[in-house]
């Protein structure tokens, strides 16, 4: 019997839709996870959406189910998902934007990043988090270093602007994973990946990207490369298969809705728990 | 066999939900327009088909997941074709692509999406632009040729694929059914509350539900356009009010979608050493009775919630069949018994469920259900030769001996899928559902007496489900239980 890898997952929850615990479960559970979803917010759907509707969770009440947790004994975790993912901006047409309120960036720099392991933000976060841009991938490394120092041992940063050697049509992902030898001594393992772009706007993914970067870590904890090749690829079929269907629904050439756009995440099952490779990692 | 057997039963939307289906606030009724207008065109028997063409789903099933760049478009799905003249099957498809479209297409901006397939296996997949352009033909039937009398003819078997693609959504009434994900349906999960663990545990905590917010999220889908569902399910709730706000909700739930199927699990108590006793405020039980269960279409009692249902006792399996009788005539066509005290052949050991589905029989036009679940509206017609059948059946099944919590949740939600892919054929349905049962909880308990090491009784959390451990169980369950026609 396998031992049971437990994850507490303390993410927002939707009705309809693919993004937060819901973009989570379902990947974690068929890759073998045991995953315990403390649902911050029950939403109709994501605020992408023309509408929606819901309730959120305040700090007492999230107390209150982690205080059932501990009381009954069963608080025992191998892994936490919501401290890895940073979600706070992004940019687009080179203007960087904040979507969760500001001062939140102060909680995140000061508690949240020193107690995680992984983190996975864009490039903007990751220009939030340390403090400095990015202009190059030299740049780039810099931050994740100082990310480093900050505490995560594995920085992955999930999209950014840098210029692909491909083209246009690419965009760079970059990770670095730091482990200590016995011995002391600090290896660092920095990786490049380039990755086609979807002509759509996707809601989810970063969740669903960090979920199962938590599971290929797991099962390839000194390996960045592969751990980031599988997860980068099953992220290209979920997205591709995504963006097929949405373009088969929203007919007439139209632009997909939200609701059409939505990640087909069951259909994608087979490629979530063993992803064709679609992606080569360069080892930097 | 008496007359020509129904080609479908009830329609449903094809596959996957990728090819146009519910969620899409352009799908405008291809599904409720669209279903309707193709079940308006009436199914033919191939000519000169020697025998009963058998029943079919309605869905087609591919061995692997069709690409969606085929199915981009339009896909329009072939059905049997009265065919008068058999020639080549081109001109049957075209001719009958072409009705299809017309009836469907105005809806579409002249561009036909994906609608049923009433025959599996045989998929007309319309590319591009142009209405009438038959681009391509795929068929999983190899070697086929000939006119497509005689292919409709020859059809096998009715298929049990079990590996479909198949998409259905269905909001969950408590807690959330990876089950179904694994099985292929799209789920929607409306919590009705949110503990920290269940309550056989020593401690729990966390927050409910009520009627309000559970209105406001429905509201969200339905201000979206996205209210558009193949199956409710719900399972255990403890307040009045909200059970009330969920038969709302089911009932313009079918308004959208007439063809909808609620699986209602009643779930009230349960019996301890031959005593009954009801672990939901008493006033819920009139609120099943004369609310919920009238529009439920199936329902997984076990015995005391039947017998309080029914308001008769149940002593022997002749019994048992009259409360199934009483159930169906309050609504649902299919009830199953989940579980009961009588005594098993088999020995103490054992434990009998029952189950009982009612279809209208044998007739050429679609089956409908017994019941007009969308209240006072009166749709569809009685067939005047549409005889009742009745399947009912016996299972007997190893009991384990532990308390185990969820397992009439997961019950539900597989006997949703297995009814699902086997629409009339509820031994098959049952076999498969119970036979899953059966693998998850012996992977539990074998998991939790292990946990609880030195013989001492496992605890409710390590008594916990191991249904992610039992994924390939879940999806392709070995059958360990044979279920007798009764």
């Amino acid at each position: 019997m396998e031992a049971e890898c437990r994850v507490l997952s303390i993410q927002s929850h939707v009705v309809r839709g693919y993004v937060g615990n819901r973009a989570a479960t379902f990947p974690l559970q068929v890759l073998g996870f045991e995953i315990d979803a403390l649902n911050s917010v029950q939403f109709s759907n994501h605020t992408g959406y023309a509408h929606w509707k819901g309730q959120v969770l305040n700090s007492d009440e999230l107390h209150e189910l982690y205080e059932g947790l501990k009381l009954n004994n069963v608080n025992k975790y191998d892994y936490v998902l919501t401290v890895c993912d940073p979600v706070m901006g992004d940019k687009w047409n080179g203007e960087g934007s904040m979507y969760v309120p500001e001062d939140l960036l102060p909680v995140y720099k000061e508690k949240v990043v020193p107690v995680a392991d992984i983190i996975t933000p864009n490039q903007f976060e990751a220009e939030l988090l340390s403090g400095r841009k990015i202009h190059s991938e030299e740049e780039a490394l810099v931050v994740m270093d100082v990310l480093h120092a900050m505490g995560p041992d594995t920085v992955v940063i999930t999209s950014s602007d840098l210029p692909s050697s491909r083209g246009s049509d690419y965009l760079i992902a970059l990770g670095s994973q730091r482990t200590r030898n016995p011995d002391g001594s600090v290896v660092t393992e920095r990786i490049r990946m380039e990755m086609h772009k979807v002509d759509a706007v996707f809601v989810g993914t970063g969740d669903l990207f960090a979920a199962m970067l938590l599971a290929w870590t797991h099962k390839h904890p000194n390996n960045l490369k592969v751990a980031c090749e599988k997860t980068v690829s099953a992220m290209h079929h979920v997205l591709q298969r995504t963006i097929k269907c949405a373009k088969a629904q929203a007919a007439g050439g139209l632009k997909p809705s939200p609701a059409q756009l939505e990640l087909r995440i069951v259909q994608s099952k087979k490629d979530i728990e063993n992803p064709e490779i679609v992606v080569q990692a360069t080892v930097l | 066999m008496a007359g020509p057997p129904p080609l479908w039963t009830r329609a449903r939307p094809h596959s996957c939900r990728d090819l146009g289906t519910a969620g899409s606030p352009r799908d405008a009724g291809l599904w409720d327009g669209g279903t309707s207008s193709i079940s308006s065109l009436s199914p033919s028997r191939a000519p000169g088909a020697s025998g009963s063409l058998p029943q079919r789903k309605i869905f087609t099933s591919f061995p692997e997941p069709p690409r969606v760049d085929e199915v981009s478009a339009a896909e329009v799905c072939l059905e049997n074709t009265r065919s008068t003249s058999p020639g080549p099957l081109k001109d049957t498809v075209f001719a009958l692509t072409v009705f299809l479209v017309m009836r469907v297409g105005k809806q579409h901006e002249g561009r036909v999406q994906k609608c049923t397939s009433l025959l599996p296996h045989v998929v007309i997949h319309i590319l591009g632009g142009g209405v009438l352009g038959l681009e391509r033909i795929f068929w999983n039937v190899p070697s086929c040729s000939g006119p497509c009398s005689s292919l409709l003819a020859s059809f096998p078997a009715p298929c049990d694929d079990s590996r479909f693609p198949g998409l259905w959504k269905s909001p969950v009434g408590s807690g959330m059914f990876q089950s179904c994900d694994v099985l292929g349906f799209e789920i929607d999960a409306l919590n009705s509350v949110q503990f920290s663990n269940h309550t056989g545990y020593a401690h729990w905590k966390g927050q409910v539900l009520n009627s309000d917010e559970l209105h406001e999220l429905y509201e969200g889908l339905k201000l979206n356009d996205v209210n558009k569902y193949d199956y409710v399910l719900t399972g255990y709730t403890r307040d009045k009010s909200f059970l009330a706000s969920v038969v709302d909700i089911v009932r313009e739930l079918k308004q959208q979608n007439s063809k909808l199927v609620y699986v209602c699990d009643p779930v009230m108590g349960d019996k301890w050493n031959g005593e009954g006793s009801m672990y939901v405020p008493e006033d819920l039980l009139p609120v099943y009775k004369e609310k919920v269960v009238p529009v439920a279409d199936i329902i997984t009692p076990n015995q005391f919630e039947a017998e309080l249902l029914s308001g008769r006792k149940i002593h022997s399996e002749e019994e048992a069949l009259v409360v199934m009788d009483v159930l169906h005539a309050m609504g649902p066509d299919t009830v199953v018994i989940t579980s009961s005290d009588l005594p098993s052949s088999r020995g103490s050991d054992y434990l009998i469920a029952l189950g009982s589905q009612r279809t209208r029989g044998q007739h050429p036009e679609r089956l409908l259900p017994l019941n007009d679940h969308m209240g006072t509206e009166s749709r569809g017609s009685w067939n005047p030769d549409g005889s009742v059948v009745t399947e009912r059946i016996r299972m007997e099944m190893h009991k384990v001996d532990a308390v185990f919590v969820g397992t009439g949740d997961l019950f539900a939600a597989m006997l949703l899928a297995w009814t699902h892919k086997h629409p009339n054929n509820l031994k098959v349905a049952c076999e498969k559902t119970v036979s899953a049962m059966h693998h998850v909880l012996q992977r539990t308990i074998k998991c939790a007496k292990a946990q609880a090491a030195g013989g001492l009784k496992p605890r409710p959390a390590q008594l916990e489900l191991r249904i992610v451990q039992s994924k390939k169980d879940i999806e392709n369950p070995e059958i360990v239980v044979q279920a007798t026609v009764l």
